[in-house]
């Protein structure tokens, strides 16, 4: 596997990419940054700048300038909020990581919200009750009623000049009832100037003025001419009317009234007029203007606050929107480097041990990524040891299982019994020859203890052993030992040998036993027709001469041993019989001696039975002869005569068996499929045969019939053998005995 | 998040923003409407007699009551047809009215730029009315005139925005200065 890195990886695959945009995004926030206070400086510039020379309107440019500052906020606003909705999204989908950012950004706001918020309302509180304060009504209602006063000293003059204009108009219509003289109406108009200080003028409904007087205050004073105006509406009827003229030393207040001198009722308008100075009317002016300053103050209060809200507002903003991006930036340098750790742990944790990790600092997270690129490196050395002693391991079992296979088969197929025990005499291993031999469940021996499961007699057998290999402080002990399982006897080499460990430890002990019953059959037979042969061969000879010499002697001399050839006759007699009987002996000997080899061809064993029985039959009307054969017993080979043969011979038993009286003799022809041999039972009703003489029934010459050469049965066991068969005695339900001979089927002879 | 979906929203978030600016920066112009647009002349002088409608808002009125002065601009430009199209500008023409309000007189004060002298009364109405009346202004001489000559007048109105004492308006940049105006009216004639 080559070697990886997980930051390569990432490069491979995104770094380029993801890098490239977020340097994109710090600069755009970066360029937000700069640009909103110099924006801002460029729309207070454009307020000053007033008649803008661009070609297009100040409103829309001003507007332009806010909309690109108010842009470039919310694009601020939009990239912190897109990080938050990020982080947002991570967290829903279990980044690593995300948890750790979320707590540092979600701490930085705190710490930056609390304060910044309560900043922010107290500012706002202030200032707004501040304004609330300045601006209050109390303010405005003194200043209100300062210019009160101040509109006084105007309706004063109004009134005072209105009423005297009213006054001198009665005293003129009373005074000058006749035409009028001019000088006389200047006299009189100047005295009243004079002491009133104030200008007279008196015009006709034809504007021509009559007469003009002005008081002292009047002095290089320039009156102004009545609005014309003003004039038609005093001719047409209007009373009160009052008019206020500006002057360079001040203002007039001029009333107009209509006066009627002429006698023939023509209107006349006298033009009464007071000075207001300009001392006077500049603190009355100073009283207007601060009300209108203050009035103007007051439409801007609303939207003062307003700005002042949005611009705390705004600010507020900002401090939490850094401080959100500062969290994030923070959190995103301590949770960068876990979370690529957490990767590179996963990734060792799925095996991937050969990458490493690329150290992007010097501090602790430095130092963190040195250790564990060493803890992959002495894992991945440590995986390929294992590897290594587990590829050896493995080896070593296969060739352990191996040696064991082939020594459990060896142990199956071995032609003896193997058994063994472990030191605290646990049963560890039954082969399958032992498992036949002794007809024992291995399954429920293995792994207990021998002195539980064996019988008495074999476990004092076994005990014996023990006994003896502690005392003779040998490793082997071996012993024939016979055994009887069930009806069978069996003869038995046991070798009996202590198991021990390179370092003389004990392991248990084996227990190795061969059946010599059919070897010890085989030599029994062979040394019995050894004798047999050496029998007939020595004992025939000399039996024809002596015979012959009988029969010789009878026919010289019987007659002339008249009276004496009783005994002579007699004993030459008994001397051929008994020789002919030891002939007979002998021949049967040699027979036994000399039995022919097994020559097998394919047969039916049932026709063979048939043929046999029916002479029997046919010979002993007093016995009851039963056949049972099943017909399911296939044709193979077998020697014909020689199994008619040991049919005959064991029926020659069973009638013998039966006695004269008679009695019932069966013969059962059976066949098993799965063990694929035939079964031929030839059984009797008889006294049947004692235990004592069953061991001993198939030997040469054992007999229990007052006649025969007790070769039958071991003639019969020999062909039974020479057929790899089998032939067994058992006792016969309810008297009897039953002759048992299993043949092998072998290749099945179809017909 | 899907890649389409954030182009969307950015997407969005500019429209929105560039609306608010265009529809912001559309509802702060108002279109005042010039009326009764008249050229007539004199022994020696081009006339020129019109009217201003829709100039004249509530909160202006408020501004006025309050001392904040409402001014009116007048643009004019005289420019003779050349195979029906204008030419260079013969005469330019600025016109301001100016109405503020005495609360000490209780009366209006207009200063014409047309007529010496400070105008008062004390009607809102008729101050209003004098304000946005311009009757018998002189654009220019008869003698540039050329006899037979196809003229075009064109007359634009301009509200000037609201000033504030101490400046205090910069510290309100939400605060409306009021500033508008109309779009060029022309009237042509043959002289």
């Amino acid at each position: 596997m080559s070697n990886s890195n997980i930051d390569q990886d990432s490069s491979r695959n995104i770094l380029p990419r993801d890098l490239e945009k977020r340097r994109r995004i710090w600069l755009a926030i970066l360029f937000c940054l700069f640009a909103l206070p110099i924006l801002t400086l460029l729309e207070s510039r454009v307020f000053k700048v007033g008649a803008i020379p661009f070609p297009v309107s100040g409103n829309v440019l001003v507007f332009t300038v806010i909309n690109i500052n108010v842009m470039l906020l919310l694009l601020m606003v939009f990239l912190v909020l897109r990080n938050v909705v990020q982080m947002i999204f991570e967290r829903r989908q279990n980044f690593v990581g995300t948890k750790l950012r979320t707590k540092l950004v979600v701490s930085f706001v705190s710490l930056a919200l609390v304060p910044t918020g309560l900043l922010f309302s107290v500012s706002l509180q202030f200032v707004s009750s501040s304004m609330d304060y300045w601006f209050n009504t109390r303010v405005e209602q003194s200043l209100q009623e300062s210019l009160n006063i101040a509109k006084e000293v105007y309706e004063d003059a109004r009134t005072q000049v209105r009423t005297k204009g009213l006054v001198i108009g009665k005293r003129l219509e009373s005074r000058f009832d006749q035409p009028l003289v001019a000088v006389e109406l200047e006299a009189f108009l100047s005295d009243i100037s004079d002491s009133h200080e104030l200008a007279l003028e008196l015009l006709s409904d034809q504007r021509v003025s009559l007469a003009q007087v002005s008081g002292p205050n009047f002095t290089e004073k320039q009156i102004p001419e009545i609005p014309p105006e003003m004039l038609r509406r005093v001719l047409e009827g209007e009373k009160d009317l009052v008019v206020i003229q500006a002057i360079e030393g001040g203002e007039l207040v001029r009333s107009l009234t209509p006066v009627a001198l002429a006698p023939n009722g023509g209107r006349d308008v006298l033009v009464t007029t007071l000075l207001l100075p300009r001392e006077r009317l500049r603190s009355m002016e100073v009283i207007s203007s601060g009300l209108e300053g203050y009035r103007q103050l007051m439409i801007l209060k609303k939207p003062l606050k307003t700005s002042i809200l949005v611009m705390l507002w705004v600010v507020t903003m900002l401090i939490i929107f850094s401080a959100v991006w500062f969290g994030l930036y923070v959190a995103r340098g301590l949770t960068g480097p876990i979370a690529k750790l957490a990767e590179a742990t996963r990734r060792v944790a799925e095996g991937e041990l050969d990458f490493v990790l690329e150290k992007e600092s010097g501090d602790e997270m430095g130092t963190l990524v040195d250790s564990f690129n060493q803890m992959t490196r002495d894992l991945q050395t440590g995986k390929r040891d294992l590897v290594e002693v587990n590829l050896a391991l493995q080896a070593s079992y296969q060739e352990l299982e191996k040696r064991q296979r082939y020594t459990e088969t060896i142990l199956r197929n071995v032609g003896a019994g193997v058994i063994s025990l472990d030191e605290k005499g646990m049963i560890t291993s039954i082969n399958r020859f032992a498992e036949e031999l002794l007809k024992i469940d291995k399954s429920r021996m293995i792994g207990r203890h021998y002195k539980e499961v064996l019988r008495p007699d074999h476990k004092a057998l076994l005990d014996g052993f023990f006994l003896e290999l502690v005392r003779s402080g040998k490793a082997v002990v071996q012993h024939p030992v016979r055994l009887t399982l069930g009806d069978e006897s069996f003869l038995l080499r046991v070798k009996f040998t202590q198991l021990k460990d390179e370092q003389g430890k004990r392991l248990g002990v084996v227990l190795v036993f061969d059946n010599l019953t059919e070897l010890e059959k085989a030599q029994r037979m062979a040394a019995w027709r050894e004798v047999a042969r050496r029998i007939a061969h020595e004992v025939k000879n000399p039996l024809t001469p002596i015979q012959l010499s009988a029969q010789r002697l009878r026919k010289r001399y019987l007659e002339r041993l008249a009276d004496d050839g009783e005994v002579f006759d007699n004993c030459t007699q008994t001397i051929i019989n008994q020789v002919d009987e030891l002939k007979t002996l002998v021949s049967e000997f040699s027979s036994f001696a000399r039995m022919p080899a097994v020559r097998k061809a394919p047969g039916d064993l049932g026709e063979v039975a048939r043929e046999v029985l029916l002479f029997y039959r046919e010979a002993h009307k007093n016995v009851e002869f039963e056949d049972r054969f099943d017909q399911a017993v296939p044709r193979f080979s077998f020697d014909r005569e020689q199994i008619k043969r040991v049919l005959i011979n064991l029926l020659d038993n069973a009638v013998a068996a039966v006695g004269p009286e008679g009695g019932k003799i069966g013969m059962t022809i059976s066949f098993d499929s799965a063990e694929k041999a035939a079964f031929l039972e030839v059984w009797d009703n008889g006294p049947g045969v004692p235990e004592e003489n069953k061991l001993r029934l198939f030997e040469p010459y054992f007999s229990t019939k007052k006649t025969g050469t007790g070769l039958g049965l071991a003639i019969a066991s020999t062909i039974v053998a020479d057929h790899d068969g089998y032939i067994r005695i058992r006792d016969n339900e309810p008297t009897g005995a039953r002759f048992v001979i299993e043949l092998p089927v072998g290749g099945v002879v179809r017909s | 998040m899907n890649k389409e979906v954030k182009k969307l929203i950015f997407a969005l978030f500019l429209s929105l923003a560039a609306f608010s600016g265009w529809a912001g920066s559309a509802a702060a112009v108002e279109k005042a409407v010039v009326r009764d647009l008249v050229v007539a002349n004199s022994s020696r002088d081009l006339l020129l007699y019109f009217q201003v409608g829709e100039i004249f808002r509530d909160d202006m009125e408020e501004g006025v009551l309050n001392g904040i002065p409402a001014s009116l601009t007048f643009l004019v430009t005289l420019r003779e047809l050349k195979n029906g199209r204008p030419g260079q500008p013969l005469a330019e023409l600025t016109i301001n009215h100016t109405l503020s309000y005495d609360a000490l007189r209780e009366a209006f004060r207009l200063n014409l730029s047309e007529v010496k002298g400070v105008q008062t009364c004390t009607s809102l109405d008729k101050a209003r009315k004098m304000l946005s009346e311009v009757n018998g202004a002189q654009v220019v001489g008869l003698n540039i005139l050329r006899p037979g000559g196809e003229y075009d007048l064109g007359v634009k109105v301009r509200l000037e925005g609201k000033s504030l004492p101490l400046s205090i308006n910069y510290l309100a940049p939400f605060w409306q200065t009021g500033e508008h105006e109309s779009d060029w009216y022309h009237v042509q004639f043959k002289y």
